[in-house]
Protein backbone atom coordinates (compact mmCIF):
# COMPACT_ATOMS: atom_id res chain seq x y z
CA UNK A 1 0.00 0.00 0.00
CA UNK A 2 1.28 3.73 -1.24
CA UNK A 3 1.47 5.87 2.07
CA UNK A 4 3.33 8.38 0.14
CA UNK A 5 6.10 10.07 0.90
CA UNK A 6 7.62 10.56 4.55
CA UNK A 7 6.72 14.03 6.50
CA UNK A 8 8.64 13.65 9.94
CA UNK A 9 9.85 11.01 12.34
CA UNK A 10 8.30 10.92 16.11
CA UNK A 11 9.94 9.08 19.08
CA UNK A 12 6.80 8.07 21.22
CA UNK A 13 7.30 6.70 24.89
CA UNK A 14 3.98 6.22 25.93
CA UNK A 15 3.15 7.42 30.18
CA UNK A 16 1.12 4.06 29.43
CA UNK A 17 1.41 1.18 27.16
CA UNK A 18 -2.04 1.01 24.58
CA UNK A 19 -2.50 -2.66 25.84
CA UNK A 20 -5.05 -4.34 27.83
CA UNK A 21 -4.73 -4.74 31.30
CA UNK A 22 -3.59 -8.31 32.24
CA UNK A 23 -6.85 -10.75 33.46
CA UNK A 24 -5.58 -11.76 36.77
CA UNK A 25 -6.75 -15.17 37.67
CA UNK A 26 -10.14 -15.37 40.18
CA UNK A 27 -9.11 -17.03 43.44
CA UNK A 28 -9.65 -20.80 44.31
CA UNK A 29 -12.55 -20.64 46.43
CA UNK A 30 -11.31 -21.57 49.70
CA UNK A 31 -13.61 -22.90 52.63
CA UNK A 32 -16.51 -20.96 53.87
CA UNK A 33 -15.69 -19.16 57.15
CA UNK A 34 -16.38 -20.35 60.51
CA UNK A 35 -18.02 -17.90 62.70
CA UNK A 36 -16.83 -17.58 65.97
CA UNK A 37 -18.92 -18.79 68.72
CA UNK A 38 -20.12 -15.79 70.52
CA UNK A 39 -18.39 -15.22 73.94
CA UNK A 40 -20.74 -16.36 77.17
CA UNK A 41 -23.01 -18.94 74.72
CA UNK A 42 -22.70 -22.91 76.17
CA UNK A 43 -21.41 -25.09 73.66
CA UNK A 44 -24.39 -27.07 74.79
CA UNK A 45 -27.48 -26.21 76.16
CA UNK A 46 -27.69 -26.34 79.70
CA UNK A 47 -28.75 -29.71 81.44
CA UNK A 48 -31.73 -30.97 80.40
CA UNK B 1 20.54 14.91 -5.26
CA UNK B 2 22.17 11.36 -4.91
CA UNK B 3 20.10 8.22 -4.22
CA UNK B 4 22.68 7.32 -1.20
CA UNK B 5 21.60 10.28 0.16
CA UNK B 6 19.44 9.67 3.23
CA UNK B 7 16.08 11.11 3.34
CA UNK B 8 16.74 11.28 7.57
CA UNK B 9 18.32 14.23 6.70
CA UNK B 10 15.15 15.93 5.28
CA UNK B 11 12.70 15.00 8.17
CA UNK B 12 12.07 16.89 11.36
CA UNK B 13 12.27 14.75 14.52
CA UNK B 14 9.78 15.24 17.09
CA UNK B 15 8.94 13.77 20.47
CA UNK B 16 5.97 12.49 22.51
CA UNK B 17 3.70 10.63 25.42
CA UNK B 18 0.94 9.79 23.31
CA UNK B 19 0.02 6.64 20.85
CA UNK B 20 -0.55 7.51 17.46
CA UNK B 21 -4.19 6.18 16.49
CA UNK B 22 -4.96 5.34 12.86
CA UNK B 23 -6.75 3.17 10.83
CA UNK B 24 -5.04 -0.68 9.61
CA UNK B 25 -6.51 -4.27 7.99
CA UNK B 26 -5.84 -7.32 8.93
CA UNK B 27 -6.44 -10.73 7.30
CA UNK B 28 -7.42 -13.54 9.93
CA UNK B 29 -6.22 -17.10 10.61
CA UNK B 30 -8.26 -19.25 13.04
CA UNK B 31 -8.72 -23.32 13.58
CA UNK B 32 -11.40 -24.85 12.37
CA UNK B 33 -13.87 -24.51 15.15
CA UNK B 34 -13.03 -20.64 15.24
CA UNK B 35 -10.72 -20.93 18.32
CA UNK B 36 -6.73 -19.71 17.77
CA UNK B 37 -8.11 -16.68 15.93
CA UNK B 38 -5.04 -14.50 14.64
CA UNK B 39 -4.80 -11.30 13.25
CA UNK B 40 -2.03 -11.01 10.04
CA UNK B 41 -0.42 -8.62 7.91
CA UNK B 42 -2.48 -8.42 4.72
CA UNK B 43 0.83 -9.48 2.95
CA UNK B 44 3.26 -11.09 2.53
CA UNK B 45 4.35 -13.66 5.62
CA UNK B 46 5.46 -11.02 7.57
CA UNK B 47 4.52 -12.17 11.40
CA UNK B 48 1.09 -12.37 13.35
CA UNK B 49 0.07 -9.64 15.75
CA UNK B 50 -0.23 -12.19 19.27
CA UNK B 51 -2.98 -11.19 21.39
CA UNK B 52 -1.90 -9.02 24.53
CA UNK B 53 1.79 -8.34 23.18
CA UNK B 54 3.00 -5.23 21.24
CA UNK B 55 3.73 -6.07 17.75
CA UNK B 56 6.78 -5.19 16.54
CA UNK B 57 7.88 -4.07 13.17
CA UNK B 58 10.82 -6.21 11.50
CA UNK B 59 13.05 -6.16 8.44
CA UNK B 60 14.87 -8.46 5.92
CA UNK B 61 17.10 -5.85 6.05
CA UNK B 62 17.47 -6.19 9.95
CA UNK B 63 21.51 -6.70 10.14
CA UNK B 64 21.30 -3.38 7.92
CA UNK B 65 18.79 -1.12 10.17
CA UNK B 66 15.94 -1.06 12.54
CA UNK B 67 12.69 -0.87 11.49
CA UNK B 68 11.04 1.58 10.63
CA UNK B 69 13.85 2.61 8.19
CA UNK B 70 13.17 6.22 6.63
CA UNK B 71 14.57 4.66 3.94
CA UNK B 72 13.06 1.59 3.59
CA UNK B 73 9.46 0.53 3.20
CA UNK B 74 9.39 -1.91 6.79
CA UNK B 75 7.51 -1.40 9.69
CA UNK B 76 3.96 -1.83 10.73
CA UNK B 77 1.71 0.25 8.16
CA UNK B 78 -1.47 2.20 9.19
CA UNK B 79 -3.44 5.06 7.51
CA UNK B 80 -4.49 8.63 8.07
CA UNK B 81 -7.97 8.06 6.09
CA UNK B 82 -10.26 4.47 6.26
CA UNK B 83 -11.04 5.01 2.51
CA UNK B 84 -7.36 3.89 1.01
CA UNK B 85 -7.32 0.64 2.57
CA UNK B 86 -9.84 -0.21 0.57
CA UNK B 87 -7.25 -0.75 -1.82
CA UNK B 88 -5.87 -3.58 0.16
CA UNK B 89 -5.68 -7.10 -0.92
CA UNK B 90 -8.40 -9.49 1.02
CA UNK B 91 -8.71 -7.41 4.52
CA UNK B 92 -10.93 -9.70 6.96
CA UNK B 93 -10.64 -7.39 9.97
CA UNK B 94 -10.56 -3.12 9.79
CA UNK B 95 -9.66 -1.58 12.83
CA UNK B 96 -7.91 0.97 14.71
CA UNK B 97 -4.08 0.56 15.60
CA UNK B 98 -2.17 2.30 18.24
CA UNK B 99 1.37 3.08 17.51
CA UNK B 100 4.80 4.24 19.55
CA UNK B 101 8.09 3.56 19.28
CA UNK B 102 9.29 5.17 16.28
CA UNK B 103 6.97 6.46 13.94
CA UNK B 104 7.49 7.72 10.86
CA UNK B 105 4.64 9.86 9.45
CA UNK B 106 3.82 9.67 5.97
CA UNK B 107 1.00 11.63 3.48
CA UNK B 108 -1.48 9.11 3.94
CA UNK B 109 -0.37 7.35 7.10
CA UNK B 110 2.72 5.61 9.36
CA UNK B 111 4.84 3.05 9.64
CA UNK B 112 5.85 2.35 13.29
CA UNK B 113 7.58 0.07 15.12
CA UNK B 114 5.53 -0.92 18.02
CA UNK B 115 1.36 -1.36 17.42
CA UNK B 116 -1.57 -2.62 19.13
CA UNK B 117 -5.33 -2.74 18.55
CA UNK B 118 -7.83 -0.81 19.74
CA UNK B 119 -10.71 -1.55 17.80
CA UNK B 120 -11.45 -4.29 15.58
CA UNK B 121 -14.95 -5.22 13.48
CA UNK B 122 -14.69 -8.16 10.67
CA UNK B 123 -15.51 -6.74 7.03
CA UNK B 124 -16.76 -8.36 3.97
CA UNK B 125 -13.86 -7.69 1.76
CA UNK B 126 -16.37 -7.14 -1.05
CA UNK B 127 -18.88 -5.55 0.71
CA UNK B 128 -15.75 -2.79 1.83
CA UNK B 129 -14.23 -2.68 -1.59
CA UNK B 130 -17.39 -1.77 -3.29
CA UNK B 131 -19.43 0.70 -0.56
CA UNK B 132 -16.37 1.55 2.02
CA UNK B 133 -16.39 0.43 5.88
CA UNK B 134 -20.42 1.36 5.82
CA UNK B 135 -21.13 -1.64 3.42
CA UNK B 136 -23.23 -4.72 4.94
CA UNK B 137 -22.05 -6.78 8.09
CA UNK B 138 -20.93 -10.08 7.56
CA UNK B 139 -22.87 -12.93 8.43
CA UNK B 140 -20.79 -15.42 8.02
CA UNK B 141 -17.03 -16.54 8.21
CA UNK B 142 -15.59 -18.97 5.84
CA UNK B 143 -12.97 -21.07 7.08
CA UNK B 144 -10.59 -22.07 4.20
CA UNK B 145 -7.53 -24.01 3.47
CA UNK B 146 -4.32 -22.94 5.90
CA UNK B 147 -6.62 -21.86 8.29
CA UNK B 148 -7.98 -18.67 6.69
CA UNK B 149 -10.92 -17.24 7.84
CA UNK B 150 -13.12 -14.56 5.18
CA UNK B 151 -15.69 -12.97 6.42
CA UNK B 152 -18.62 -12.74 3.81
CA UNK B 153 -21.82 -11.14 3.63
CA UNK B 154 -24.76 -13.74 2.34
CA UNK B 155 -24.62 -11.91 -0.98
CA UNK B 156 -20.74 -12.03 -1.92
CA UNK B 157 -20.80 -15.76 -0.16
CA UNK B 158 -23.25 -16.68 -2.94
CA UNK B 159 -21.28 -15.07 -5.56
CA UNK B 160 -17.43 -16.29 -4.28
CA UNK B 161 -19.23 -20.28 -4.11
CA UNK B 162 -20.41 -19.36 -7.55
CA UNK B 163 -16.61 -19.04 -8.27
CA UNK B 164 -15.58 -22.01 -6.81
CA UNK B 165 -14.30 -19.87 -3.87
CA UNK B 166 -15.84 -22.39 -1.57
CA UNK B 167 -15.33 -22.31 2.31
CA UNK B 168 -14.88 -25.84 3.73
CA UNK B 169 -16.94 -24.57 6.87
CA UNK B 170 -19.28 -21.79 7.32
CA UNK B 171 -19.06 -20.06 11.20
CA UNK B 172 -21.31 -17.39 12.69
CA UNK B 173 -19.50 -13.89 12.02
CA UNK B 174 -21.06 -12.99 14.97
CA UNK B 175 -19.48 -15.45 17.16
CA UNK B 176 -16.20 -14.88 15.73
CA UNK B 177 -16.53 -10.81 15.90
CA UNK B 178 -17.05 -11.26 19.73
CA UNK B 179 -14.50 -13.90 20.25
CA UNK B 180 -11.54 -11.95 17.98
CA UNK B 181 -12.50 -8.99 20.33
CA UNK B 182 -12.32 -10.99 23.67
CA UNK B 183 -9.08 -12.40 22.36
CA UNK B 184 -7.10 -9.65 21.81
CA UNK B 185 -8.90 -7.58 24.92
CA UNK B 186 -10.59 -4.71 22.28
CA UNK B 187 -13.79 -3.01 21.77
CA UNK B 188 -15.88 -2.89 18.40
CA UNK B 189 -15.27 -0.83 16.03
CA UNK B 190 -17.81 1.82 15.97
CA UNK B 191 -18.07 3.31 11.68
Amino acid sequence: MNIGRPKRIIEIEPATMPLPEPVMPMPEPGPAPVEPMPAGVPAEPPGT
Amino acid sequence: MSSNVSLARELTIGVGTEPIVAWRAWALTGRRDGTELLLRPVAGRSRPWRPMEPAEAACKQARLHGAPNVDCSCGLHATHDVEILRRTRCPAVLGRVAFWGRVIEHELGYRAQYGYPQRLALVCQFCFWLWGPHGTKPAVVGWFARDELIPFCWQHLEQAQRYGMDPKRLLSADEIDLRLRETYAVDALAF
